[in-house]
């Protein structure tokens, strides 16, 4: 089963969110802030990455510039959580170069569509992964 | 006279006094002369009669007898009358009988000779003549005629006019001496007045008095002069007073503009801090909404995701009855958070927050998701949804996300309130104040909206009914949201209703013309 990484600082959220893909089959690793987050998505291999995007201290757009800008890291599809995607929010996850990106609270039914769709995808190593497929 | 009128008051003075000293004099001499004259011919006249009267007594035997030398003897007796020039005897027919002529420079006897027996007197510039008739026995013999120089008159009257001369230069003399020294009564007083007028100029000072030293016409001049001078003191005194009086009341005046200018200052920046004040709690009103939408999102994330977990779970474990209430909890989190998430838009929308990005956007991808997403909704109130497309165009200029909210809010809107009908989608174009708009309407067939309900329609949380919103659902700010959106991008959203009928709410946002710019855009993509 794939291996989910999810940074969350809320400890509600990490824990609801957590037991449901756990419960659905998923190993769901865990980061409480941005820098763990990054440190966590450099050390394991996970096959796609929830990201907060409201974290203390690095927030979720410059862990995902990060991640984006390094060749070890880059083909791992990262869905962006905002807190509220009203307005700018979500051309904000893209050009971090987020792969999708969903809205809290998450509605699980939604969520596991867009991760399948991008765990489904198959990995080419060409160019950033996913860019062209979500336009 | 011009050269008179130049002189000043004491030349004038002194030229009057000698004038009329010296036309007195002259008057006076020259009466005299006249009379010195006239008594002098009286007296020549007299003389010659008188010889002649001697004479003609002497000769007029021999005129009878026609003596001629007798009668030229008796003739040369005239020379004892040196003044005599010459005489001649005429004789009854008129020859002459005899004559005489002084020996020194005599002149010839003159011809008026004899006229008719008439004794005739005749005085010139430089003789007298006289023609005088001889008798004897008181019958005309013959005549005498008598002439005589008047050198003694002249003489005479050229020494009175030396003496004249020397009076006259003697008494102008005079006449200047005294006038000067008189003439100082009359002119000092002007001249002392005139003398003031002039510092009274040059010092500008109406204070100064002149001196009256006369009782007269020049005194009364004085008076007058110095009560004039009295007057334009008082009457610059006066003129100060209210000069002073204009300057206090002009200073009093700029004193209380002043204290006005202060006031409107005060007030003024009372208004700027009032108005930053505001600015300021707006600031923080729209900062503290969204720090508290927030918050308030955070626990009610997972009170939304625990039920929605726990549903799953009572489920999995067959506690059915659970999975209901489970539900309540789940739906009203929810409609907490649309509530909150609409106030958070609203915010910063009023906030300014919100920025517009308007690129090209394909209308059919527009329906296709508008109706993908309204369908599921249609359809739980058993609504159809149609598409009425009268507009070919393929792309618009707009905002993408604010525009889809908009249109979503109309359909999800238009679904909640129609139960069993039509849901219609329209998208047509008109053309309005030189510009193409782009209309897209939501007709529904629903319960409608009194004109009343219409006014307060797009007010934050006004649901027309209250009760509206629990049978219904929704914040009550949707389209009050969507509406700020669609003005923000230069467009607006109106409605139509008739209550019973049905409602329909048209978004106009502008169609704008396909530009070269446009056109390269297209040609990269």
């Amino acid at each position: 089963m794939a291996t989910i990484l999810l940074v969350e600082d809320n400890e509600m959220n990490r824990d609801m969110l957590s037991r449901r893909l756990q419960r659905l089959g998923y190993e769901v690793l865990m980061a409480v802030d941005g820098l763990e987050g990054l440190a966590m998505a450099r050390q394991i291999e996970a096959d796609l990455i929830l990201m907060d995007m409201s974290l203390p201290g690095m927030d979720g757009w410059e862990v995902t510039r990060q991640l984006k800008a390094d060749a070890a890291t880059r083909s791992v599809p990262v869905i962006a959580l905002t807190a509220h995607a009203m307005v700018t929010d979500r051309d904000q996850a893209m050009a971090a170069g987020c792969d999708d990106y969903d809205t809290k609270p998450v509605e699980l039914a939604r969520l596991l569509v867009k991760i399948e769709a991008l765990l489904s995808r198959p990995v080419d190593g060409l160019g950033p992964r996913g860019k062209e497929e979500t336009k | 006279m011009k050269r008179f009128q130049r002189l000043s008051i004491k030349g004038k003075l002194i030229a009057i006094i000698t004038l009329a000293s010296s036309v007195s004099l002259l008057v006076t001499v020259g009466l005299f002369t006249l009379y010195e004259s006239l008594m002098y011919r009286e007296a020549v006249a007299r003389e010659m009669q008188m010889i002649a009267q001697i004479l003609s007594e002497s000769t007029s035997a021999a005129l009878v007898f026609q003596d001629a030398r007798a009668a030229r003897e008796t003739l040369a007796v005239l020379r004892g009358e040196p003044r005599v020039v010459g005489a001649t005897l005429y004789s009854r027919n008129g020859k002459a009988l005899a004559e005489y002529r002084r020996a020194s420079g005599g002149a010839p006897s003159q011809g008026v000779l004899p006229g008719p027996a008439v004794d005739q007197f005749l005085m010139g510039r430089g003789d007298a003549t006289l023609n005088h008739t001889v008798r004897l026995d008181g019958e005309k013999v013959g005549t005498l005629y008598l002439r005589r120089d008047l050198d003694d008159m002249w003489s005479r009257l050229t020494q009175y006019g030396s003496i004249l001369a020397g009076m006259l230069v003697l008494s102008v003399l005079a006449a200047l001496l005294v006038s000067s020294s008189v003439q100082g009564v009359i002119s000092r007083p002007i001249l002392h007045l005139a003398q003031t007028a002039e510092r009274v100029r040059s010092d500008n000072n109406y204070s100064i008095r002149a001196v009256k030293e006369t009782e007269d016409e020049l005194g009364l001049l004085v008076d007058r002069f110095n009560e004039m001078m009295e007057r334009i003191l008082q009457r610059d005194r006066e003129l100060q007073q209210a000069q002073d009086g204009l300057e206090l009341r002009v200073d009093e005046r700029t004193l209380e503009l002043k204290q006005e200018v202060a006031e409107r200052r005060r007030i003024e920046r009372d208004l700027i801090a009032a108005k930053q004040t505001a600015e300021e709690s707006s600031r923080s009103k729209s900062a503290f909404l969204a720090n508290m939408s927030h918050e308030l999102r955070t626990p009610l994330n997972a009170i939304i995701g625990y039920s929605e977990m726990l549903a799953e779970e009572a489920v999995e474990k067959g506690q059915a009855p659970l999975v209901a209430d489970l539900g309540k909890i789940r739906s009203s989190g929810k409609h907490l958070l649309d509530l909150i998430n609409d106030v958070l838009d609203l915010s910063k929308i009023e906030a300014g927050r919100v920025e517009v990005r308007k690129e090209w956007v394909s209308i059919s991808d527009v329906i296709r998701e508008a109706v993908s997403t309204a369908q599921p909704l249609a359809r739980r109130a058993n609504n159809r949804l149609v598409v009425e497309r009268e507009w070919t165009g393929e792309q618009f200029y707009t905002d993408a996300v604010k525009f889809r909210q908009s249109l979503l809010n109309l359909l999800s809107n238009a679904c909640k309130f129609s139960e069993n009908g039509t849901v219609t989608l329209g998208v047509r174009d008109e053309v309005e104040g030189g510009r193409r708009w782009l209309l897209w309407s939501v007709t529904d067939t629903g319960i409608g909206i009194s004109p009343e309900g219409i006014r307060k329609l797009f007010q934050s949380f006004s649901q027309v009914d209250s009760s509206a919103t629990r049978k219904y659902g929704g914040t009550g700010l949707g389209l009050a949201i969507s509406k700020r959106l669609c003005q923000l991008m230069g467009g607006d959203i109106t409605v139509e209703s008739q209550p019973g009928v049905g409602s329909t709410f048209t978004i106009r946002v502008e169609e704008k013309e396909i530009t070269a710019a446009r056109f390269n855009e297209s040609l990269v993509g």
